[in-house]
């Protein structure tokens, strides 16, 4: 089943945003994540047989899929790279200030 | 209502799009707009609440706006209960508070700060009104970037360290809503959240549990309630004092609405209580909150302790949410607007000792009590009534939760709140006691306050919203009778979204 | 310890996700649902003919001005976190024959961005996506002929102009939408046009061309605060 390779997918980001050191592969696992679920939304747009959402001048419906999970799709993507990009930011005065990406390392206080 | 309720998000977006414009052109009158546009914020707040107060007493009170003339489910509509007109008011209040505490309180980067903070208030406003859950979705986002950016403000070592460490939490939580959201929609065909209301028990039942855990686990993370309550200290100690306020009193208080939104009105309390859920969700949030009271105990800085105090709290609202009996969500709802009130004012009080004086962190509140006598004695009295002291607010909305615990037989919540009043007063006194020494050399120092161009100096802002919050406290404790119709009719709303459902869809569809 | 805690948190996640891959419904449970409304009436009721861009910014209009307005923030946040007094730059750039190359492709580039903007409800694309390859036309300025370049062509000043100009666009079309149709967003009929030329679709048109400005000059900004820090100084 499709949706269960979607799921391994994400189960491998969580994987990464829990157990990675490096602050850059924890963006890469956030990224994942962000995947899994966007192809998740998209598989289950899908039905039998149907084309894709947009129309000819010609006709005014046809048989399409259902377009409002890639309408979702878009929001989410946007805002999952302007995570990434907080993120990455971040990352970068980080590495300025303590010359490590090793989130151990900039440990200091205890939360 | 006498304007739309859109306007009380519109505003604050406007004003946040014009201030990089006006930024370009002439920075003074920057300030002078944002304290136009947060009077009028505030107006419009009163406003409302006041043209809405009759219809509200009488149980009636609705407002319904459809976005982009599409009725739902369609298209978004927002749906603007008296749930929702209350913790509106809320925001509204803590954003003038704290958007006139910040023009005393912060002194660089001002243009970036005041366009996040007017973002996070529309985003709070657009939570608390919308009635489509993937625009709620949104809204949470807007508002968790930012607050993400407002933590690392002071950009050095320890805001860093506390936004990335948020950061990675929060993430996971809207991860995880948003994963509930996506088997919603799969299995029901809508996002809107009184269609769901209507047809969420025709799920097959597996599918209804797993949505709920997500959406459950997503939110326990954003309040902070045990076991993911491990980015709450580092967070409330590093950032600025007015953002901390702002976390804790007010996007603590939003979560709140959005879990009895999402879990009362939105798939029904049922679902939780059939797995036995609710039983579990008290044991966590008890336990956050006696793990709250005792992690306080040994901070030696201001802010973190706070913020612990703030965990406890909150446990404490959770614990009562879940009981789901009328007087548990009478005594939850009034503690959560006053424990905003008292939390808001104890972060404030606390930063302007912090700010306005020199030397470390550890050290700044000492002899606070000859610095400034009457934001001192506002630090007690909000400590008095975290602690429960009659006759102010905290004592009354604590005294409600006993009464719930005490309803449902829940003896060992009571314990647990008795000994959080007692830990309370015993993590505050070294703070009073460090306030009041020193008082020799204190006299000597000077103040670092500047004077802002055109108005008074700095620290008349500061201490002006410090003054009024004391008053909101106080009286807030000497009236709590007024809070008790209208939210009878909230939480006759949430044990009942039958008119919910009616409101938004025009009728009940039952398929 | 950490090791057996995340395996705890993964065996729970993958359990309550794997476990429902039997019980996914075939269909919506509802059967009058929007989606369904979508794909009957798009045409007729936004005249536009991609229906995804006609969910976005007619339909769900608002969750589009909830996504520019997270991509406003963002910007906002880096440019605070990142932001330093002195704009160092660089007049590095690439070979002569990149930069040639480039001088010939580039208005291609602009073309092409804002065709798509342009063009959101006749073919896919739309606000977001035009947006970004206009943000790309800034980083082949700064990756191929320097910084300096850039900031001479758009300084940070003029990048910010356009964003708030995009957005106010935005507000602006949803401030008319309630003067012509009486709720916010709304979507003019007056405006609709004959479905499939150019100008048709109402309100949709405008609100992609603020989108796509919004984005683009929001990721200039964003990839302009972050460089700054690794180019040397010349």
């Amino acid at each position: 089943m499709i949706y269960s390779m979607c799921f391994m997918l994400f189960l491998v980001g969580l994987y990464g945003v829990l157990i990675k050191r490096n602050i850059i592969k924890i963006i890469l696992s956030v990224g994942i994540m962000g995947y899994a679920i966007n192809l998740f939304l998209i598989l289950i747009a899908y039905q039998e047989g149907s084309d894709f959402p947009i129309l000819t001048p010609a006709e005014t419906s046809k048989a399409m899929v259902d377009p409002l999970p890639q309408a979702l799709v878009l929001t989410s993507i946007v805002i999952e790279l302007s995570t990434t990009a907080l993120l990455v930011a971040l990352a970068i005065k980080i590495y300025q200030r303590y010359h490590t990406f090793d989130i151990r390392k900039i440990r200091r206080l205890r939360g | 209502m006498i304007f739309s309720p859109l306007l009380l998000i519109l505003l604050p977006l406007g004003t946040a799009f014009l201030i990089p414009l006006v930024d370009l052109f002439h920075v003074e009158t920057r300030r002078l707009m944002v304290i136009i546009s947060a009077s009028f914020s505030l107006f419009l707040g009163f406003a409302a609440l006041w043209s809405a107060w009759p219809e509200l007493l009488a149980g009636t009170f609705f407002h319904s706006y459809h976005l982009s003339g599409w009725l739902p489910p369609l298209g978004i509509n927002l749906a603007f209960d008296s749930l929702g007109l209350l913790f509106s008011s809320l925001v509204t209040l803590f954003s003038f508070l704290i958007i006139v505490y910040s023009i005393g309180f912060i002194g660089h980067h001002e243009g970036k700060y005041y366009v996040l903070l007017f973002l996070f208030q529309a985003g709070c406003q657009g939570i608390v009104m919308t009635g489509d859950i993937f625009n709620l979705y949104v809204f949470i986002e807007l508002s968790a970037i930012t607050s993400y950016a407002l933590i690392a403000f002071e950009r050095d070592r320890s805001s860093l360290e506390a936004t990335i460490k948020y950061m990675v939490y929060g993430i996971l939580a809207g991860v995880f809503i948003f994963l509930g959201i996506i088997i919603i929609y799969r299995s029901l065909g809508t996002l809107n959240i009184a269609e769901i209301a209507d047809n969420f028990h025709r799920i097959p039942l597996t599918l209804q549990r797993t949505s709920v855990v997500f959406l459950l686990t997503g939110l326990l993370i954003k309040l902070g309630v045990f076991p993911f309550h491990f980015w709450m200290a580092k967070v409330y100690g590093s950032a600025p004092a007015s953002i901390s306020a702002l976390l804790s009193g007010t996007l603590a208080k939003v979560n709140i609405y959005i879990l009895l939104r999402l879990f009362w009105v939105g798939t029904g309390f049922s679902v939780l209580r059939e797995a036995g859920w609710d039983r579990f969700l008290l044991g966590i949030a008890l336990l956050s909150t006696i793990l709250g009271h005792v992690l306080a105990l040994r901070e030696r800085e201001v802010k973190r302790m706070l913020a612990f105090s703030s965990m406890g709290h909150m446990g404490m609202i959770v614990a009562v949410l879940s009981l789901n009996t009328p007087l548990g969500l009478f005594a939850g709802l009034l503690h959560a607007v006053f424990h905003a009130l008292m939390k808001t004012g104890l972060f404030l009080s606390a930063g302007y000792f912090l700010r306005f004086r020199e030397g470390p962190k550890e050290k700044r509140f000492t002899g606070a009590a000859y610095r400034k006598l009457p934001i001192f004695i506002g630090f007690i009295i909000f400590a008095l009534s975290m602690i429960g002291i009659p006759p102010l607010n905290g004592f009354f909305s604590k005294w409600f939760t006993m009464q719930a615990f005490l309803e449902k037989d829940v003896y060992p919540a009571i314990a647990l709140i008795y000994s959080g009043n007692i830990l309370g007063l015993i993590y505050y006194l070294p703070f009073v006691r460090q306030g009041m020494l020193g008082k020799e050399s204190i006299m000597k120092q000077k103040s670092t306050s500047s004077p802002t161009p055109g108005f008074f100096y700095q620290e008349r802002f500061v201490t002006t919203v410090v003054y009024i919050l004391i008053l909101l406290v106080m009286s807030s404790g000497l009236l709590p009778f007024v809070f008790q119709e209208p939210f009878e009719v909230m939480i006759a709303e949430l044990t009942e979204p039958i008119r919910y459902i009616e409101h938004v869809l025009g009728g009940i569809i039952h398929e | 310890m950490k090791v057996f805690l995340t395996a705890i948190i993964l065996a729970f996640t993958g359990g309550a996700l794997f476990v429902n891959l039997g019980s996914i419904p075939d269909s919506f449970l509802l059967s009058h649902t929007a989606s369904r409304f979508y794909r009957e009436a798009v045409v007729t009721e936004t005249g536009a003919l991609n229906t995804v861009s006609a969910i976005l910014y007619d339909f769900r209009a608002f969750d589009s001005l909830g996504e520019s307005t997270v991509i406003f923030a963002t910007v906002s946040g880096i440019v605070l976190l990142l932001s330093r007094k002195t704009l160092p730059v660089s007049s590095a750039g690439l070979s002569l024959i990149v930069k040639r190359t480039f001088g010939i492709l580039t208005p291609f580039v602009f073309l092409l961005s804002v065709y798509i903007i342009l063009h959101g409800h006749l073919s896919p694309g739309g606000g977001f996506q035009g947006g970004v390859l206009l943000a790309v036309i800034t980083i082949i300025f700064c990756i191929i002929y320097g910084s300096s370049f850039d900031l001479s062509r758009y300084p940070p000043q003029r990048k910010t102009l356009i964003e708030t100009t995009g957005a106010l666009l935005f507000l602006g079309v949803g401030i008319i939408g309630i003067a012509l149709t009486g709720s916010f967003l709304g979507n003019p009929s007056a405006w609709r046009g004959v479905p499939g030329t150019l100008p048709s679709a109402g309100s949709i048109v405008p609100i992609n061309l603020g989108v796509g400005l919004k984005v683009g000059a929001g990721l200039a900004i964003i990839f302009y605060s972050m460089i700054q820090k690794t180019l040397k100084r010349q």
